[in-house]
């Protein structure tokens, strides 16, 4: 398991049920999807409609195939950029099977080819490369072969050494400059005229700077706006259905809660992935399953009542949790009614190890998947052979109940018998018993850790990393990062305390 | 000139102060649109607002530093007052101007209004409504300014960078509540400028207090002998309403346009 296969040659697993085609929007998919939904079945139904609206949204049809990633890296095995990994599909795609302008130049370069025949195209790789090598699809100056040894996309003109940095040593760490940034970026505010002038006067202008960093990493701003702006696009709120909403189905002010808990006052932010607690509205840790909890307030229905509320707390046994993973929020708005969610694990994917599969970004596929019949088509297995395997961990976790156990707060709860699929999931060679194991190799991967400090970098530079200097920066913070029990706090201080944060002509 | 004052010149001319005569032009630009006395004020505002707003977003577009230097020494060749080379050098060695810095960011949402708060001492949610009951930042202009609201409206990520329209949503929210400071000065006891707001017209000394104040308020730093200068010169102007009559430039408009000037800087909203 875990090697790359030619997905035109998986076979779905007879005895597999029927399911949802939540990532793929072939007409294949949405058919046999829509018929195996039992009659007159309106959760399903309802499921499926979303399920279809979110994949719609969310991907593209996709004919990408994984053996050209195998077969590219064969045909160029000494080049840094294969010795670096595996190529993602972006490398020739824009997205499967749209080609971007190296894909166009290396597809042409292949049918030229005297005698080309598609059945045997391996045979045809090298001649082909030899002249795709040549050219420069992005015309960025840099020839195809050039970037494959730079390790930059050859599709792409905005390359960092086609950028000309300034020398490194044009700039200064400046200090007071730092003060000021620091003030603004992690404090909130603008730092007053007050407290310039006593920093410009303090004897250790390094260590009161420290100090600084460490009030600013304090401050209401810090923990109560910019840590829960960054979490946003993890957690992905809806009030109209969360603590303050009409329908009350989950609070996701606890996500909130454990995510600025994990990423702040240097707590290991791999906690984010393994926390078995929770985070109170004051801070504290609370263990063990949180019950429903009643929110006595007048309702909003009709300004009148209470109003609906299916679920609140954190029912989850401690010993099945994985932190963000397994909140209730998490699992009800990702899952809902899905047996298999896919949903569920592409957001995990994405949101703590940085890969978007409806990008075809971060796709291994696996021997043997998908088992589901629905997906089997070439256009839905090039992402199927991955989510699917990576779904299975998230298949006994409940989203929302449609049986009388939605009285009785089940979103989020563990069963062991909710799904036919396997639990036993995968990853790019890595297989996972259940959900916790899934997590703690996620926690302990540099995908992981990449993700942290992407995430960082992006709120202090607005952009990532391109030069030569910020990409060195990004990858200092990285070790640093992981070298201090993965402290947010080491993050952010190796990323501000630089040349590249602070300094000036 | 001390080194200091030299610090905070050269910081002047980097937000494009080349020239008294472009604030006043623009200032008669708006009596030509025939203001009436009590839009005096407005166009007095727009007038410096709009200066600042395109200073800023002009001077992001490229390398601030040698525009304006370039600019600035083209407009001094016609005096003889051109930066001589030690001058220049030193101009370009200054580390704290922006365009010399490694990199710049965006003073965002939340980061502007609590920094205006700070600035005018004021609290967050009095600074700017609009119809006098939407709140300016987390009601209207939020995502223009750089913010974004993931519980309504499923915005998960902030614009990385300025709008069209960010531009609108600054000058407005500089203009609401360097208003509603300059009112409230007139209602507590404990004023927060240094002059009494009441007065009809001000005196050169008092608009110099002003700019004096606003500069240390709001950019955090003492005002260069020049801004003060080129600031309290606009007191000085006359504004005719549209039946020909001319009054001088009231206290409270004086000290408010002067806000909107600073708060709509690149020296502002940058850092």
């Amino acid at each position: 398991m875990g090697r790359f296969v030619d997905i035109t040659t998986v076979k779905a697993s007879p005895s597999a049920a029927p399911h949802f085609c939540v990532s793929k929007v072939s007409p294949d998919c949405i058919a046999t999807s829509f018929f195996h939904a039992k009659s007159g079945s309106v959760p399903i139904f309802i499921a499926w409609f979303l399920s279809l609206s979110l994949s719609v949204f969310l991907s593209t049809t996709s004919l990408a195939a994984p053996s050209f990633v195998g077969e590219f890296c064969n045909a160029n095995s000494e080049s840094a950029t294969c010795k670096a990994g595996p190529i993602e599909c972006s490398y020739c795609h824009m997205s499967p099977p749209a080609l971007n302008d190296y894909g166009q130049d290396f597809k042409e370069s292949l049918e030229a080819q005297p005698g080309y025949d598609p059945t045997s195209r391996e045979q045809f790789f090298g001649a082909a490369m030899i002249v795709v090598s040549g050219l420069d699809s992005d015309g960025d100056g840099f020839s195809n072969e050039e970037e494959l040894e730079l390790i930059t996309s050859p599709s792409v003109a905005d390359q960092p050494t086609g950028t000309n940095p300034p020398p490194g040593n044009a700039f200064k760490r400046s200090d007071e400059l730092l003060f000021l940034r620091v003030s603004a970026a992690i404090c909130g505010k603008k730092a007053s005229f007050q407290q310039i002038q006593k920093f410009k006067q303090s004897a250790n202008k390094a260590s009161a700077l420290n100090q600084h960093i460490d009030q600013c990493l304090q401050s209401d701003f810090w923990l109560k706006q910019a840590l829960k702006r960054l979490a946003d696009p993890k957690i992905r709120p809806l009030k109209s259905i969360g603590i303050d909403g009409t329908i009350v189905l989950a609070d996701y002010n606890w996500d909130y809660n454990l995510f600025v808990h994990a990423l702040s006052e240097e707590r290991d932010a791999r906690e984010l992935l393994l926390a078995d607690y929770h985070v109170d509205g004051s801070g504290k840790k609370v263990t063990g399953p949180i019950g429903f909890q009643l929110i006595p307030r007048v309702g909003q229905i009709g300004g009148e009542g209470p109003e609906i509320v299916i679920g609140t707390g954190q029912p989850l046994q401690a010993n099945k949790r994985a932190g963000m993973l397994t909140t209730q929020w998490f699992l009800m708005s990702n899952t809902m009614f899905s047996e298999m969610p896919r949903v569920t694990a592409a957001q995990a994917y994405r949101a703590y190890l940085g890969k978007d599969i409806s990008l075809s970004e971060g796709l291994h596929p696996v021997v043997g998947e998908p088992q589901d019949p629905d997906v089997t088509a070439p256009s839905c297995a090039a992402c199927h052979s991955t989510l699917d395997p990576l779904s299975y961990p998230f298949t006994r976790y409940q989203g929302i109940v449609t049986d009388i156990g939605v009285l009785t707060n089940r979103a989020g709860t563990y069963d062991p018998n909710r799904s036919n699929y396997p639990e036993t999931g995968e990853l790019n060679g890595n297989e996972f018993k259940d959900l916790r194991a899934f997590a703690e190799w996620a926690a302990n991967s540099e995908g992981f850790e990449k993700t942290m400090t992407s995430m960082f970098w992006e709120y202090f530079y607005s952009e990532q990393p391109k030069t030569p200097e910020q990409t060195a920066l990004f990858e200092k913070a990285r070790i640093a990062f992981k070298s201090k029990n993965y402290s947010a706090n080491a993050l952010i201080k190796t990323l501000v305390l630089s040349d590249l944060f602070g300094g000036a002509k | 000139m001390s080194k200091k004052e030299k610090s905070s010149e050269d910081s002047t001319k980097k937000m494009g102060f080349d020239s008294t005569t472009k604030l006043a032009s623009l200032f008669g630009w708006t009596r030509t649109l025939g203001f009436s006395s009590h839009h005096v004020f407005g166009g007095f505002a727009a007038a410096v607002a709009v200066f600042f707003l395109a200073a800023t977003f002009i001077s992001c577009s490229e390398n601030p530093g040698k525009r304006d230097l370039k600019r600035l020494n083209a407009a001094n060749d016609r005096t003889g007052d051109s930066l001589s080379e030690d001058e220049l050098i030193d101009y370009e060695a200054n580390p704290l101007l922006l365009g010399d810095q490694t990199s710049v960011s965006w003073l965002r949402a939340e980061q502007f209004s609590r920094s205006i708060a700070a600035s005018l001492d004021m609290a967050e949610e009095s600074l700017c409504l609009e119809l006098d009951q939407f709140q300016c930042l987390s009601q209207v202009f939020l995502g223009i300014l750089g913010g974004n609201n993931p519980e309504t409206s499923g915005i998960y990520n902030s614009v990385s960078e300025p709008t069209l329209l960010t531009s609108v949503g600054v000058e407005r929210f500089a203009r609401k509540a360097c208003q509603n400071r300059v009112e409230k000065d007139q209602n507590v006891a404990t004023k927060f400028f240094p002059v009494d707001l009441s007065e009809k017209s001000l005196s050169e000394e008092d608009a110099k207090k002003v700019v004096e104040f606003l500069f240390e308020k709001v950019l955090s730093r003492p005002a260069s002998l020049q801004e003060v200068e080129l600031f309290a010169s606009l007191a000085e102007e006359k504004a005719t309403s549209a039946n020909g009559s001319s009054s001088a430039v009231s206290s409270e408009d004086f000290a408010a346009a002067v806000c909107i000037g600073l708060i709509s800087s690149t020296e502002f909203l940058f850092y």
